[in-house]
């Protein structure tokens, strides 16, 4: 049988095949960890508490935690609860969560390039770079600080996949609201909603003046529709660009103007994006929304407008701040709306929505579309015609995968603005995956009720914390993996609570080892061991700062403005491994290894850090004029080794040597202590989870 | 001290774990009657550059042997324009970037024709792995990394990847993933600041080791191996000449010539005997009008490699260093697919570059019409033609494609016969 022929993949599938792999190959060996298996070994409560409380909060557990839990293991579920919940602790739980959320909800590997297909101008979120910084990092953040919301007010996790409530700043307002009024149909023709309702809509920006956003906002006054920014006239703009005060017909310009940007459009060619001077565009006079503005969090009701009401208009400043809800024809519901999904994914004619839908389910049930999904769907209508052929490879995929698709194919359209096909409109999706099919009688808002109904939903978030704790899935089949998935779903503590999910995982043996399970088992078999994995980005900076007191050591915060510390180590950083997620991937991309570039990034990292704290100024949290001190806490604090650890005593003679044997080449104490820090910053426990 | 306890302190390792030194060599293995690569010939073997594309980039649309069927769809950008070039003493047409390799480049450029199998970017990584035709689910890249090292003696076996745009394309090695740098990135991590920190490296380094021995002490089997690797990859840095890394200085950006420069200087410090790379031929361009972005990005991307020829020539490296250029996909080439409009995902037809001391210049294979498409021909192994009744069947050309990369920079071809299932190096592509 010839392959290509018979099996061959019909040509434009746009990638929506996610086949294991081709039929009709030979089976290959597995992979090479599969040939050993070593006995359990339970690990200590010297390894695994100080390993839970470096995940859960960044801190290292005291001496007298680890005595709570040698006395009696089950005290750390206790002292989970008290981290998850103590003042001093509570913040960086939420600051881990954050980051937790925003990768496992898929919203934060994103530039500003990757709204190019939501944002058709300017390269990305349609404004100039420093701007477009904060609010990228708000659109990354957005989803996650809406779950900690949900979770903190004892809602469902599950609300997860339905919630209309986002936490939002006023900038993101703006853009959800801009999103909304600049559609983008299936063939990318624009329609400026604004210049529709407004026939000759203009707006006039002039350099000087003092004209208050109410004037400006008020169509009784003459300064309706004028506003004002110092670089108009620039004449560096270039003719057609330089005029002040200068007319604009087009709402981008006003988006851009929002930010402080002048949009580059030549203002004397109506609806046309001719570009000024090259190189002339960027952040110019004073912005409408203060960059404090981007750090003023609140949860806003996003409600889709009823027939003939008006929907929150982007510019209208004084009700973005002042409102908790969002008027919108684009349907926001879920995780899978928000514009950071949508440009994590994009789609196109061919791909059709079916990498959104992929993406959906493997965030939500853990599970990417394969031939595995025996599931009959309720109808296949939606089936695309070249792939329903029962005997191609693709048929297996496509056909739940088509009819799925259509959910987002109803309400969105390739550029995931409001649908307004209405043969699309017409099409509803059928639900079919993992045991479940239903077809769709309120379009988008079905799919969301399916998830958050979907027997899988608890198994695959018990499943990403399982990844998060101990970089290594935990067996599904595993009769401790079950007790907790079934306890999220229904405990004393109500239905899918969070934090309850968390308690019960983290204490579990499933991610201490403390004693032998099946997926320690089935770890054992599969590759070896349980893993030991290096502390990524995340983990390891967090630790950094929570120890040290440091804010943002490593530069990753998306901060405007970075130290000249923190802009070097924010290349080290950048380049370290982190926690990632792929196109099509059901498990997160970790890399556990302590690479000879991890070795390398470490020492430089942990020097970069070391001048931040050892002999730093006033408030120095490390002095070389009390090196025992010092020393102590590197043991204690830096290296996590509580003081009845096995290894505390040996390690901080080790780095007493070394501070000793670093002045006798002459360096001066506050060097020696340096690298004594750097010592204790790279050793196994500090850059080890579970060492 | 090295000859008693041998590479990475192996013997000292044994010694403080108590297990044997075959397991910490390769833990996972060794009980697998496992054998660690020997070095097959060290005059034939070859770094590699491998640019790969988890976008599935439209290189397979333009190349020789897609002119021959006036059903195949090329751009109308006069840049792009259809040219007359020979490749092995071989009369062939292709767009006009091609045909601007230096004669002595396409002396040794072979434009292989064959089918990755998939048409879905998340097979990325298994197309890396010739979608199951290697044994063990290695990668090629870390199959042919793992042979060269003792043939080159790098630091490391892993392959490196600096130009990955997202974990799709991050390698594995051995089934583990390997970390996703940067050229920017690259230089920083490497480069050991000057002054007092600096100094007293090898104190810190010997006391480094001396916590790693305190914490093997009592650990369990997972902890030593951690630990282990830890104290190899202190080795393996330390073996790196901080005098070569000037040559990364120059890097500002994370383009491709920054790519470019890096992988250069990861093989003249002698890090990795692989770099993987991202240059830009297209990008998934479902949408690309006129196909004027694949245009643009196909002169951009040629010149790229042309620019690589020549830093290899600068660097001495012309004959150490093949390049070789493999996607997820090819992409969809009829006419009347969609005309100039765009191009879909094909798993059928894909063409892989190779460039190297080791290729002779050639056309390998062909394309014919196919499933609504094109898919790649069968090969005569002999001739290197495609062939409908060729003795490489269309499902094991991508093998093929393996084992004949493989060959070319100088691993054993009895090696490649056993870890990659299906397919046959084709002669006529190997100089």
């Amino acid at each position: 049988m010839v392959f290509g022929v018979a099996l061959g993949v019909a040509a434009s599938l746009g990638g929506a095949c996610y086949s294991g792999g081709p039929k009709g190959l030979p089976a290959t060996e597995p992979p090479p960890d599969a040939s050993v298996t070593i006995p359990f070994e339970p690990q200590s409560p010297y390894a695994y508490v100080p390993k839970v409380k470096n995940v859960l909060v960044g801190l290292a557990a005291t001496d007298a935690e680890i005595q709570a839990v040698v006395a009696d293991p089950a005290a750390l579920a206790g002292l989970i609860e008290t981290w998850m919940t103590a003042p001093e602790t509570r913040d960086l739980y939420k600051a881990k969560m954050l980051a937790f959320f925003a990768k496992a909800f898929q919203q934060s590997q994103i530039s500003t390039t990757d709204f190019t297909d939501q944002i058709p101008f300017q390269g990305g979120l349609g404004i100039a770079r420093n701007p477009a910084n904060r609010l990228l990092q708000n659109t990354r953040e957005s989803f996650a600080r809406t779950v900690w919301e949900l979770v903190s007010a004892g809602r469902p996790f599950s609300e997860t996949m339905t919630t209309q409530q986002y936490m939002m700043t006023p900038p993101l307002m703006a853009l959800y609201a801009f999103l909304d009024s600049y559609h983008i149909d299936d063939n990318l023709k624009t329609v400026d909603r604004l210049v529709q309702a407004s026939p000759g809509f203009s707006f006039t920006v002039q350099s000087t003046g003092n004209i208050p956003l109410a004037d400006s906002l008020n169509t009784a006054s003459p300064n309706y529709m004028h506003w004002v920014n110092s670089a108009v006239g620039n004449v560096a703009l270039g003719p057609g660009c330089d005029e002040d005060p200068r007319v604009y017909t087009n709402t981008p310009a006003l988006y851009n103007l929002l930010f402080g940007t002048l949009y580059p459009i030549k203002s004397t060619i109506a609806g046309a994006l001719t570009a000024c001077q090259p190189g002339q565009v960027g952040q110019s006079g004073l912005p409408q929304l203060a960059d404090t503005e981007f750090d003023q969090w609140r949860m806003v009701t996003v409600r889709m407008a009823k027939p003939g009401e008006a929907t929150t208009k982007f510019y209208d400043l004084t009700t973005i701040r002042s409102t908790n809800e969002l008027v919108l024809k684009v349907p926001r519901l879920g995780f899978f709306s928000t514009p950071a999904f949508f440009a994590n994914w994009p789609t196109n004619s061919s791909n059709d929505a079916r990498v959104t839908i992929n993406q959906t389910l493997i965030v939500a049930l853990g599970r990417s579309f394969d031939d595995r999904n025996s599931i009959t769907p309720v109808s296949e209508t939606g089936l695309s015609a070249e792939h329903a052929g029962p005997n191609t490879v693709c048929y297996g995929c496509h056909k739940t995968l088509d009819p799925m698709r259509d959910f987002f194919r109803q309400a969105y359209t390739i550029a995931y603005r409001d649908q307004l096909d209405t043969k699309m409109n017409s099409v509803q999706g059928v639900f079919a995956f993992d045991g479940v099919t239903a077809q769709a009688t309120n379009g988008i808002g079905d799919l969301a009720t399916q998830l958050a109904q979907h027997p899988r939903l608890a198994t695959a978030w018990a499943q990403k914390l399982c990844y998060y704790m101990t970089s290594a899935a935990c067996s599904e089949d595993d009769p401790e993996f079950l007790r907790i998935v079934g306890i999220f779903k229904s405990s004393d503590a109500g239905a899918f609570n969070w934090n309850r999910l968390v308690k019960e995982l983290f204490s579990s043996p499933l991610v201490t080892y403390r004693t032998e399970t099946k997926t320690a088992d089935d770890l054992a078999q599969a590759q070896g061991s349980i893993v030991v994995a290096i502390s990524r980005r995340d983990h390891l900076c967090a630790a950094l700062a929570t120890r040290l007191g440091l804010t943002d050591p490593c530069g990753i915060s998306g901060a405007l403005k970075l130290t000249q510390a923190q802009t070097a180590a924010s290349v080290i950083a950048g380049d370290m491994p982190a926690d990632g997620y792929s196109r099509g991937a059901e498990a997160p991309v970790l890399a556990n290894d302590p690479t000879l570039f991890y070795r390398a990034g470490i020492e430089n990292l942990c020097g970069i850090v070391a001048n931040q704290v050892v002999d730093a100024g006033t408030t120095t949290k490390y002095s070389s004029a009390k090196p025992d001190d010092a020393i102590a806490d590197f043991v204690h604090n830096v290296m996590a080794l509580a003081q009845s650890d096995p290894h505390a005593t040996d390690a901080q003679t080790i780095l007493h040597e070394h501070y000793t044997n670093a002045l006798a080449t002459k360096v001066s104490a506050s060097d020696a202590l340096k690298s004594t820090f750097v010592l204790a910053c790279m050793a196994p426990s500090t850059i080890g989870m579970g060492i | 001290m090295t000859a008693l306890f041998g590479a990475g302190a192996v013997g000292l390792r044994a010694l403080a774990t108590g297990l044997p030194a075959s397991f910490l060599l390769n833990p996972k293995l060794a009980f697998a009657d496992y054998t660690p690569p020997v070095c097959f010939s060290k005059d034939k073997a070859q770094y590699l550059i491998l640019n790969t594309s988890g976008l599935g980039d439209p290189l397979n649309g333009n190349v020789p042997g897609t002119y021959d069927d006036a059903g195949i769809v090329h751009p109308s950008d006069p840049t792009m324009a259809p040219t007359a070039m020979t490749i092995g003493g071989k009369p062939t047409k292709a767009a006009a970037p091609w045909a601007t390799l230096p004669p002595d480049v396409l002396a040794r450029t072979c434009f292989f024709h064959h089918a990755t199998l998939t048409n879905a970017h998340p097979n990325q990584p298994k197309v890396m792995e010739l979608m199951g035709q290697v044994k063990r689910q290695e990668m090629l890249v870390s199959l042919l990394a793992k042979q060269l090292a003792p043939c080159l003696g790098t630091v490391q076996p892993e392959p490196v990847t600096i130009g990955a745009t997202g974990p799709s394309e991050a390698l594995t090695f051995e089934g583990r993933a390997l970390p996703i740098l940067s050229p920017t990135g690259l230089k920083a991590l490497l480069t050991s600041p000057a002054g007092p920190l600096a100094n007293l490296q090898k104190l810190r380094d010997d006391d480094l080791n001396r916590l790693n021995t305190l914490f093997k002490r009592d650990g369990s089997t997972a902890q030593k191996q951690f630990l282990d690797r830890y104290a190899t990859s202190q080795t393996q840095v330390r073996g790196i000449n901080q005098s070569l890394l000037s040559s990364l200085s120059s890097i500002t950006k994370n383009d491709v010539a920054s790519q470019i420069t890096a992988a250069i200087a990861l093989f003249q410090m002698n890090v990795t005997s692989v770099v993987a790379m991202h240059i830009p031929f297209g990008g998934d361009n479902h949408s690309d009008i006129g196909l004027a972005n694949e245009s643009l990005q196909t002169v951009a991307g040629v010149a790229s490699i042309v620019q690589l020829m020549a830093a290899l020539k600068s660097a001495g490296m012309q004959d150490k260093v093949t390049f070789a250029s493999m996607n997820v996909f090819g992409r969809t080439m009829a006419v009347a697919h969609k005309g100039q409009d765009g191009r879909d995902h094909l798993a059928n037809h894909h063409c892989t570059l190779m460039i190297g001391k080791g290729i002779k210049g050639s056309v390998i294979g062909g394309v014919q019409p196919m499933a609504g498409d094109y898919g790649a021909m069968p090969i005569d192994s002999s001739s290197g033609l495609g062939n409908a009744g060729g003795d490489i069947k269309f499902e094991d050309t991508l093998g093929s494609v393996g084992k004949t990369l493989g060959t070319a920079v100088g691993v054993d071809p009895a090696v490649l016969d056993d870890q990659i299932t299906q397919g046959k190096a084709i002669g006529p592509a190997l100089a």
